[in-house]
């Protein structure tokens, strides 16, 4: 996997963070982490609330967001990506709670490349977490250009 | 194609059952005012017939009462001797004075036993006087001069070389009739007329002497009827009974003139100039083929250039006068005219009744049905969910404007009531997904650091176990493990059970979300689709599927294809293990509604099971079987949505069946289910 891509990681629940932290390192995946408590932090650091971009050039991202986040939720921040012109590149998962089917058909008509439902069944949660190294490993993950 | 495009509006209604009451009332009044006339009309035209008839016959029974009385006194005076029949000078005299005193009398005449004749009477149009006699006063020559005033022989007119009275027709007729004997008509030889004779015997001591007579001008007869006025446009005529034209109030000549002006011929009435005349001798030559041995008067209708025209034909009493028909005719028209005008009247004024019955029944239609009609419109928006709090029309008259009142009053309890069920079920709803979706949170860190745990305490035993020197010390440290190793297995076990429980009310939440689509249904192809998705597990479980032919009904497919599904895996899910399972789907129409039936032989439900089946998380047997609990539940609720309903009839150990009832296509569904 290219060591050069950085992980956001949006998630309000710090134990569910740490969970997913864990689950990525056993699953291989040693890329860093950067880790956000609601929507608005990580718009800010994208630059996408008309703010200074804090991404460093050269630099792969991809976007890991809970849906049910305090301030901005996860679909809000989805969608504010998805309409920049330049974030849009970044890979954007979603993972949450919900197996609506109604929420992911939404998820999905945004645009957004991952839809990963947070199992009770802690298996199938760690299967899941290691489809996503395993996607980051596949996927291309877009650098952003400096002054972008 | 629709229902409604048949029913018909309560105006049109209304106003159309009062304008039809009103038409077929005044029609009948005015047929029956109609008919009534009429047959008063015909009643006075009849009588009037009648009266006519009897004028006219009054009239020429006085008109042939005069030659009758002439030829008795002739004929007593001839008897008892005051007047010599064999002197023929003194019987011409005598008939001379009584010509000039009688205007209708064209001449009087004697013929005597011996054939011979004694005749004066007058002729032409300035009624010169004649004599005739024969020679010796006996059957002979003939001789016929023109005579003055006193009795003057002027000239020498005729002769004739032989004639004999006894010979002639009046004479033979009157002997043998022994009374008053009326000749044939005859034309004048001087063309001017055509004359008549009325004939007696005279006897004296019952010897025969001989025949006295008198001739009558016609054109007597037909100027008094021309003086005779039949109803407006009537007329009346007189005519022979072999058909020939007499006199008639036309007035019309009965016989043709030559273009020498001399008469040629008679006329018969069916040939008369006259239409009528005509139309009228035609129309009773059809009808009363009898008219020769005719006695009694007789009625008669003819119609002619769509007139109806009523007639009327009489005889003389016989001796009073010739033995001619007497016809009066009068149209129907002539006092129909008037009816007709009335008629016109009538029909105006149905005409103009209806116009204002008309006005009056949509003003007042219009004060009933407009706030009925508004009415409607408000229950059909509430019944169509798209009430807007429409304002409440008054009405004046007390029921109407009650209803509304407590219509609306209704309407509002009704939409107060539905906001708040509304936004009742909204808020559990939300709860209902905010509560399952929230809970799952931490169970997401109960279950994944207890997780974390077990791996620690994995890697605990790991050290342990690789350094032997601890491990007699260990020996309850090692129990301790194992405790919080099953402490931690049970925690996970309730945390997956919990979870189960909170997608099962997510998915709850979703179905009673979810919109709607009633449509008519296939319901076989539908179940085909939902068997075929089970066909593996079907044919894994060695279970017999047979699906009978099913009607339509209306529903949401998405839904009602939930409902099968549940149903059969409920079916293959509660086999009884001891015998293959078997399961039959059927279904029948009954009126308005479908009835589908889902049978299997599985275990069946006890009864006091039965009521608890379709309650939320109920399971009947937790440990045997998987699940969330909620299929029946799924099912009760999208039923309950589509209008529909679901019971169970079981038998424990036998089997269960399941019934579904739907609403059944509509007509119009049923058309296009027809043509698909």
């Amino acid at each position: 996997m290219n060591s050069n891509v950085e992980i956001l990681l949006a998630e309000d629940d710090e134990g569910h963070a740490e969970l997913i932290r864990k689950n990525l390192v056993r699953a291989g995946v040693g890329n860093g982490i950067r880790h956000f408590h609601n929507g608005e932090e990580v718009l800010r650091f994208l630059g996408a609330d008309g703010g200074e971009s804090r991404l460093i050039p050269g630099t792969g991202y991809v976007l890991l967001l809970d849906i049910r986040m305090p301030r901005v939720n996860g679909v809000e921040v989805l969608r504010t990506v998805k309409a920049n012109e330049e974030l849009r590149k970044i890979p954007v998962m979603m993972i949450t709670t919900s197996d609506d089917p109604r929420e992911i058909e939404r998820c999905h008509v945004l645009g957004c490349s991952s839809y990963i439902t947070k199992p009770i069944d802690y298996e199938s949660f760690v299967n899941a977490i290691r489809r996503l190294g395993q996607f980051l490993s596949v996927v291309e993950v877009p650098s952003l250009r400096e002054g972008s | 194609m629709s229902g409604t495009a048949r029913r018909l509006s309560l105006q049109f209604v209304v106003l159309g059952t009062f304008l039809l009451l009103t038409f077929i009332a005044t029609t009948m009044v005015g047929v029956f005012a109609f008919r009534n006339s009429r047959r008063a009309v015909n009643e006075v035209s009849a009588q009037l017939r009648v009266e006519i008839d009897t004028r006219i016959q009054d009239h020429l029974k006085n008109f042939f009462r005069v030659p009758r009385q002439l030829n008795r006194a002739n004929a007593v005076a001839l008897a008892r001797g005051a007047l010599d029949p064999d002197d023929p000078d003194a019987l011409m005299r005598h008939f001379h004075d009584q010509v000039s005193i009688f205007e209708s009398v064209t001449s009087i005449n004697f013929g005597n036993r011996h054939g011979g004749l004694a005749n004066s009477g007058r002729e032409g149009a300035g009624g010169e006087r004649y004599e005739i006699v024969t020679v010796d006063f006996a059957a002979g020559p003939f001789l016929k001069y023109a005579v003055d005033r006193d009795y003057n022989r002027v000239a020498l007119v005729d002769m004739v070389p032989h004639f004999d009275a006894r010979e002639r027709p009046w004479y033979q007729d009157a002997v043998a009739r022994d009374g008053d004997t009326w000749s044939e008509v005859y034309l004048l030889a001087t063309g001017q007329d055509m004359s008549f004779s009325v004939s007696r015997p005279v006897y004296r001591d019952g010897d025969l002497l001989g025949v006295v007579g008198v001739n009558l001008f016609v054109s007597h007869v037909n100027d008094f009827l021309a003086t005779v006025q039949v109803g407006e446009s009537g007329q009346s005529f007189i005519m022979e009974r072999s058909g020939m034209l007499i006199a008639a109030s036309t007035g019309e000549q009965p016989f043709a003139v030559e273009d020498d002006g001399m008469p040629r011929q008679q006329n018969p009435a069916v040939a008369a100039w006259e239409p009528l005349t005509a139309a009228a001798a035609e129309a009773l030559s059809l009808c009363c083929d009898d008219l020769g041995a005719m006695s009694s008067p007789r009625e008669f209708v003819f119609f002619r250039d769509g007139v109806r025209y009523f007639g009327r034909v009489s005889i003389l009493p016989p001796h009073a006068g010739p033995d001619w028909l007497i016809v009066t005719v009068i149209p129907e028209s002539d006092f129909m005219d008037r009816i007709h005008a009335g008629n016109r009247t009538t029909i105006a004024l149905i005409g103009l009744m209806l116009l204002v019955i008309s006005g009056a029944g949509l003003v007042l239609t219009h004060k009933i049905i407009g706030p009925v009609a508004n009415l409607t419109r408000s229950v059909r928006s509430l019944a169509d969910g798209e009430w807007r709090g429409e304002t409440l029309r008054h009405s004046r008259i007390r029921e109407i404007s009650v209803l509304s009142d407590a219509f609306f009053r209704m309407a509002e309890q009704l939409q107060h009531t539905i906001r708040a069920l509304a936004l009742k079920n909204q808020e559990l709803e939300q709860v209902v997904y905010v509560a399952s979706h929230d809970l799952r949170s931490p169970l997401v860190n109960i279950d994944g650091y207890s997780r974390e745990l077990i791996f620690a305490l994995d890697d605990i035993r790991q050290e342990r176990g690789s350094g032997a020197a601890g491990a007699a010390a260990g020996s309850s440290d090692s129990a301790a493990l194992d405790d919080a190793a099953s402490a931690l297995s049970y925690i996970r076990k309730s945390v997956v059970q919990m979870d189960a429980l909170l997608s099962g009310l997510l998915k709850l939440s979703r179905f009673g979300r979810a919109a709607l689509n009633i449509a008519y249904l296939d319901m076989n192809a539908l179940v085909r689709d939902v068997a075929d998705a089970m066909t593996y597990r079907i044919q894994e479980e060695d279970v017999e599927l047979i699906v009978a032919d099913l009607p339509p009904c209306r529903g949401d497919a998405v839904q009602l294809k939930q409902v099968f599904s549940n149903l059969l895996d409920n079916a293959l899910k509660y086999r009884e293990p001891q015998r293959r399972g078997k399961i039959m789907v059927s279904g029948a129409t009954d009126g308005t509604r479908v009835r589908y039936v889902v049978e299997d032989n599985g275990i069946g439900i006890a009864p006091a099971h039965q009521d608890h089946i379709f309650e939320v998380f109920h399971r009947l047997d937790p440990g045997r079987t998987s699940g969330e609990g909620l299929g029946l539940s799924i099912a009760r609720q999208i039923l309950g949505r589509l209008d529909g309903e679901i019971r169970v009839d079981s038998v424990t150990g036998e089997g269960s069946r399941f019934t579904i009832e739907l609403p059944a296509p509509l007509p119009e569904d049923l058309d296009q289910g027809a043509r698909r």
